[in-house]
């Protein structure tokens, strides 16, 4: 990397993530708030290796539940049904909606997979200090940041037809435990990626 | 700014941006409407400059929360098997989801889609107004910081997705009846994602400082 160029960590500045505002970095006694939107400074956000840690494998944790137990209920003139995600999508399969079953496919299960995965890589390549591919692992947060809320699609899916299906004895539709789980997947990796500091990719580069 | 530099004397942030993915500092430049400037080592885009930024959010706001409660209350689409029939709104997406226990899925679907996306419009509005009229309005900066926070967590372009999946998963159930609360929706959606496109949050903050210093 060129070595002519400077950070606002070097610089002895601050930069506030919130309204992009340089501030002078005081003795470190006292904790600095941006003077213009009044966040909390930080030279790197606090914890973010351990907060990210944790925050992946409570979802990776979670990953197991939210595929293996039913995601919703289907009765149908009494007869109940349990459904995973995985048993949702062979259904989409064999009424021939392909399109469909690939996005579910992608947002359910690959998109969750690959944020986690995703995440974990990168945070393990700044444990080793890999000085390589920078700008590729930025990259690569950066899309995984951008699709990891299409996750919550599917539960979207169960809210519209738990309240519509409700036909009496007919049939009825209910959530199962999964989608709790699932829900769990989503918020915590989507508060994995906010607890991440890119910065730290570029740390000594 | 060089290293070089550094050693001669102290760095003074006046002028200077430091890119928030890589840490890089950055002189700082004023380019004209329609300009995107990236971070010259990471790529992650700075600023985005845009035309009559605070005019249009403004407008597109104050659209976005009049169609919020027809969105919120009118059905979205009536269901109909066999005489039976069931309609609903995403007020009732999310009781349904109380009533089958399901009270976390209730809360984060009654976040996502309704009380975040009416947060977002509302503080938009306040700020845009305080910008546009040069009014020094009380937290400005907080109010704009907690929109920017909450962003990403309004998710009704996700939930589009969604109702879009339901009617292909029960067309061949039964026979689907579309409300004008879809309508409304896919306007209040609309306008949403209009609203984030127009609004250039560079511009805001330095309108923000201004209008402090406006006042004393």
């Amino acid at each position: 990397m060129d070595k002519e160029r400077l950070t606002a960590r070097e610089a002895g500045l601050l930069n506030c993530l919130d309204c992009h505002l340089l501030t002078t970095k005081g003795d470190g006694a006292l904790q600095m708030r941006c003077p213009r939107c009044g966040a909390r400074l930080h030279l790197r956000k606090t914890n973010g290796m351990a907060r990210t840690w944790a925050l992946l494998i409570t979802s990776l944790i979670l990953l197991f539940p939210a595929n293996l137990l039913p995601i919703m209920t289907v009765t149908y003139l009494g007869a109940k049904e349990p459904n995973t995600i995985i048993e949702g999508i062979e259904h989409f399969i064999q009424s021939g909606e392909y399109f469909i079953a690939i996005i579910i496919f992608f947002a359910s299960i690959l998109v969750p997979i690959f944020k986690v995965v995703g995440i974990m890589l990168i945070m393990t390549s700044i444990q080793r200090r890999w000085q390589t591919w920078l700008k590729h692992r930025t990259l690569m947060f950066r899309v995984i940041k951008f699709i990891g809320r299409w996750s919550m699609l599917d539960i979207f899916v169960i809210a519209v037809m738990v309240a519509l299906v409700n036909l009496g004895t007919l049939t009825t539709i209910t959530p199962a435990p999964a989608a709790t789980y699932f829900a769990a997947v989503v918020i915590s990796t989507m508060l994995a990626s906010n607890t991440f500091d890119t910065r730290l990719i570029w740390e000594g580069a | 700014m060089t290293k070089s530099q550094l050693k001669t004397r102290a760095i003074n942030p006046e002028g200077l941006i430091a890119c928030p993915e890589c840490d890089l500092l950055i002189r700082r430049t004023e380019p004209g409407p329609g300009v995107k400037c990236f971070c010259p080592r990471c790529r992650s885009i700075l600023f985005h400059v845009k035309r009559n930024p605070v005019e249009r959010t403004l407008i597109l706001s104050l659209t976005g929360l009049i169609f919020f409660v027809p969105a919120m209350v009118l059905p979205i689409m009536t269901l109909n098997a066999l005489g039976l029939e069931q309609s609903a709104n995403v007020i009732q997406w999310v009781s349904a989801l109380f009533r089958t226990g399901f009270h976390m899925v209730g809360i984060v679907v009654l976040f996502t889609v309704a009380v975040i996306p009416l947060l977002k419009l509302l503080l938009l509005f306040y700020v845009s107004m305080a910008i546009r009229f040069k009014a020094d309005w009380h937290n400005l900066g907080s109010f704009f910081r907690f929109y920017q926070r909450m962003d990403e967590w309004g998710m009704l372009e996700i939930c589009m997705l969604g109702i879009l999946v339901s009617i292909i998963k029960l067309k061949d159930l039964a026979q689907i009846s579309y409300g004008i609360g879809l309508f409304c929706f896919v306007l209040l959606l609309t306008i949403t994602l209009l609203a984030s496109v127009t609004l250039d949050e560079h511009k805001y903050w330095s309108s923000i400082k201004d209008v402090k210093s406006f006042n004393g």
